[in-house]
């Protein structure tokens, strides 16, 4: 899938836009493998990514459980914290949007946006999901390794003590 | 499938450890998580059980700046092994770009490897993908413990295809041969990438006849 600069920035302004109408904390708005398509939130794109894999997996399971009940899909998922709750919700049947949110809003609150978020999004993400799977468009950018590009490499030091091997059970 | 983010310029890879139980798939990203240097690894992420065996997956991500004027990221996911977790195998099948099925090297290890390596090919299918038509490696773990099947033998039971993919001998728990898997396999879909986007000749010559005309 190829997100293009245009794409991204509306995006990016629907997700904030929605924090400040519900009076939320964060929000993202991920695919079901758990790429960040856009996000509302204080952390860097790289401490984003446990959290995006880990919803993605979560509302996969959940998936999974409403085929076992009959049911094509659970929409949405909420898990209430103590002070801090995550609602989920998938949107044109490929994302979801994450929404962190606190005590001084409410789920209700929080889905009347997710609501409004979802009709404005649809037309953009299903044009998305409806991409080959090179990705291509109009905005296809030609891509090449970079000459002076690295891999990975270990660092210098002495290698960590080994992780023991776990015996089976 | 691979991520792009024109606006951020980053682009994600997702790739899987996959393989029987107990064969070093976690140990595979323990070892990376403790020797990448810190500007090059996220958070490692692991759901396991009590008894320490994955349940559902292990993440670890790891950046690069291998392909010219983008982030490179790759999304590094181990599967549970155990049999009674094939749907969440299949789940973290979903959107693969590269493989490394991680093969225990013991004698008495073999009839797992083969079901799993079969196994994987199952769950592919339940994704329309064929393993013929994803980047993917061979490890053969733990050579430091006796006992161990020869790599002849590993390699005819577990690389069956016509196209056959490359193998490394591995001890995981010390770190032999992971980093050159780990390179070698995000070599090999950077690679699968860059073909996949190259623009065809007949879009070159449409884009230039554009820039002509403007």
């Amino acid at each position: 899938m190829v997100v293009t600069v245009e794409q991204s920035r509306l995006l990016n302004k629907a997700v904030a836009d929605l924090v400040a109408q519900a009076e939320a904390e964060e929000a993202y708005l991920t695919d079901f493998d758990g790429n960040v398509l856009a996000q509302a939130s204080p952390h860097d794109s790289r401490s984003v990514q446990g959290i995006a894999a880990l919803s993605a997996g979560a509302f996969s399971a959940t998936r999974q459980l409403a085929g076992l009940m009959g049911e094509a899909m659970f929409q949405s998922v909420y898990h209430q914290g103590h002070n801090t709750h995550l609602y989920m919700q998938s949107l044109a049947s490929q994302f979801l949007i994450l929404v962190v949110f606190a005590r001084q809003t409410t789920v209700g609150l929080v889905k009347l946006y997710v609501r409004k978020l979802s009709e404005e999004l649809d037309p953009l993400l299903r044009e998305l999901a409806g991409q080959t799977a090179a990705g291509v468009g109009a905005d296809r950018e030609a891509f090449a390794l970079d000459p002076a590009g690295r891999l990975f490499e270990q660092r210098p030091a002495s290698p960590p003590a080994a992780p023991e091997r776990r015996a089976p059970p | 499938m691979s991520f792009v983010n024109l606006d951020k310029k980053e682009i994600n890879f997702k790739i899987v450890y996959y393989g029987p139980p107990l064969s070093g798939k976690t140990t595979n990203l323990e070892y990376l998580h403790a020797v990448m240097p810190k500007e090059v690894k996220g958070e490692m992420t692991m759901l396991s059980t009590k008894q320490d065996r994955t349940l559902y997956f292990d993440f670890l991500p790891l950046e690069s700046r291998a392909i010219k004027g983008f982030v490179s990221r790759f999304q590094l996911y181990t599967v549970p092994g155990q049999t009674m977790y094939n749907q969440t195998r299949r789940l973290v099948l979903s959107g693969v770009d590269g493989l490394v099925f991680v093969g225990d090297s013991q004698w008495d290890c073999m009839e797992n490897n083969a079901d799993s390596f079969k196994n994987l090919q199952e769950n592919l299918r339940s994704h329309n993908r064929a393993l013929e038509d994803i980047p993917y490696l061979l490890q053969f773990n733990k050579r430091d413990l006796p006992s161990v099947a020869p790599v002849e033998y590993m390699d005819f039971l577990l690389n069956p295809l016509k196209t056959r993919a490359r193998y490394f001998e591995t001890v995981a728990t010390q770190g032999i041969g992971v980093a050159e898997t780990l390179n070698t396999i995000c070599k090999m879909v950077m690679a699968q990438f860059i073909q996949q986007h190259q623009l065809s000749v007949d879009e070159l010559v449409r884009k230039a006849a554009g820039s002509e005309a403007r």
